[in-house]
C-alpha cells in the first residue's frame, strides 16, 4: 500500500506530531524543585534548640491529588549511642525529650509556613488541589516517645491558603484552614 | 457305839457285842430277827462294821515296854540333816538368803539375753538408722549439690542471655547512630553538592 518512502514519510510526520499533542504538567518540575528548596532553607532556620535534618525535602506533585513533600528530620540533636558514648542517663532521655517536645510545636509552625509558601509557589496547580508537607521524626531506640510522633503531616487546599494569604487572614483563620495528623 | 446312836431301841446295847460276835447262837439269832425288823439297829451295825473294817486295815503298834524320860537321849529324837536344818533358824535363813540369791542370780540370768537382745536389736537398729540417716544425708547433699549447679547454671544463662540481649541493644543502638550520621553526612554532603 505505502512505498518504503511512504512509511518512512509516514513516521516522520508521526513522531513530529506526537509531542506536539502532549499536554504540559500542571505543575512544572521546577516549581517544584524550587518549593524543596524553599523547604531546606526553612527547616535550616531552626527554633533556638536546633532540630537536625536528616533528609533533604522531596517534592512531587499528583496529578488530581495535589503536592507532596516529605523531609526527614529529628526534633533535637542528640548524642547517638557509641562506643564512646555507650549508655544514656536517665537525665539525658528526660531532657531529650523535653527538648523535643518544645521543638513539636515549632515544627507545626514552620509547616504551615511551608504549607503557606508552597501555596502561592504552586501557583498552576489546580485551586481545589491538596498542599500536603510531611515529616518523617526520627527517634533513637532508647529514647522516650511520650507524646511524640513518628510522622506528622500537615496539609490544607491550596486556594483556600492562597486565599487567606492573599487577605492576611488571621491567625485564627489561617489555623482553622490546616489539617494536622500525628501517627 | 452307845445306845444314843439308836436311843428309841432297847436292844441297841446288844449291836456292838453282835458285831464283835460276841454273842451266844441263840443271841445272835434273836439279834437277827431283830435287825430285820428295826431299821434303826441295821443302819447301826452297818457303820459299826465299816468302823471294824477300817480299823482292821491299820498296822499293830506294839506298845512300848519300858518307861522313860522325855530328857533321855534315847528319847531324843534321831536328828538327820534335814531336820537339823529345818529347826536351825540361821541356817534356815542363811539357806533363805541363798535362795533369794539364787533367784536373783536366775532371774538375772534369764533376763540377760532380754537385755542383749535388746541391746542388740538397738544397736542393729542404729546401725540401720546411720546407714539411712548417711544414706538421706548423702542423697540431700546431692540433691542440694545438684539444686546449687542448676541454680548457678541459670544464673549463669539468665547472665548470658541478659549480656546478650544487652549487647544486641547495643549494637542495634550502634547501628542506629550509625545510620543516623550517615543520613546528616548524606544530607550536609547533598546540600553542598546541590550549592
Amino acid at each position: 500500500m505505502f512505498s518504503s518512502t511512504g512509511k518512512v514519510a509516514l513516521f516522520l510526520l508521526i513522531a513530529m506530531v506526537l509531542p506536539a499533542q502532549t499536554p504540559k504538567p500542571v505543575v512544572p518540575v521546577t516549581t517544584v524543585k524550587e518549593v524543596e528548596k524553599a523547604t531546606d532553607t526553612r527547616l535550616l532556620s531552626p527554633p533556638a534548640d536546633p532540630w537536625s535534618v536528616l533528609g533533604n525535602a522531596r517534592g512531587t506533585y499528583l496529578p488530581g491529588y495535589g503536592a507532596v513533600v516529605t523531609f526527614e528530620l529529628t526534633l533535637a540533636n542528640l548524642t547517638p549511642i557509641s562506643p564512646f558514648n555507650p549508655t544514656v542517663t536517665p537525665q539525658q532521655k528526660r531532657s531529650g525529650h523535653d527538648r523535643k517536645v518544645k521543638n513539636l510545636v515549632a515544627l507545626k509552625a514552620a509547616m504551615r509556613e511551608m504549607v503557606e509558601h508552597a501555596a502561592t509557589a504552586l501557583a498552576t496547580m489546580p485551586g481545589n488541589e491538596e498542599i500536603t508537607f510531611e515529616a518523617f521524626l526520627f527517634h533513637f531506640n532508647w529514647e522516650d516517645h511520650t507524646g511524640l510522633p513518628d510522622r506528622l503531616t500537615v496539609c490544607a487546599n491550596r486556594q483556600k491558603i492562597a486565599d487567606a494569604v492573599a487577605h492576611h487572614a488571621s491567625a485564627k483563620e489561617m489555623a482553622s484552614l490546616f489539617e494536622e495528623r500525628s501517627e | 457305839m452307845s445306845t444314843s446312836d439308836n436311843p428309841a431301841c432297847e436292844r441297841a446295847d446288844l449291836i456292838r457285842d453282835y458285831a464283835f460276835d460276841e454273842l451266844t447262837p441263840a443271841e445272835r439269832q434273836s439279834m437277827e430277827q431283830h435287825f430285820a425288823s428295826c431299821s434303826g439297829c441295821a443302819a447301826e451295825l452297818d457303820r459299826l462294821r465299816l468302823t471294824t473294817a477300817a480299823l482292821r486295815v491299820l498296822p499293830d503298834v506294839e506298845v512300848p515296854r519300858r518307861i522313860a524320860f522325855v530328857s533321855d537321849k534315847v528319847l531324843e529324837p534321831k536328828q538327820g540333816w534335814w531336820r537339823a536344818f529345818w529347826n536351825s533358824g540361821p541356817r534356815l535363813g542363811f539357806a533363805s538368803a541363798c535362795v533369794l540369791a539364787g533367784g536373783l542370780i536366775f532371774a538375772s540370768a534369764h533376763r540377760q539375753p532380754e537385755v542383749r537382745t535388746i541391746v542388740q536389736t538397738a544397736s542393729a537398729s542404729q546401725a540401720r538408722i546411720d546407714a539411712a540417716v548417711s544414706k538421706a544425708v548423702s542423697e540431700a547433699v546431692e540433691k542440694t549439690h545438684a539444686d546449687d549447679a542448676r541454680l548457678t547454671q541459670a544464673a549463669l544463662d539468665a547472665v548470658d542471655a541478659k549480656y546478650e540481649a544487652k549487647q544486641q541493644e547495643l549494637l542495634v543502638n550502634l547501628q542506629q547512630s550509625y545510620e543516623y550520621m550517615q543520613k546528616q553526612t548524606q544530607r550536609i554532603v547533598r546540600s553542598a553538592y546541590v550549592q
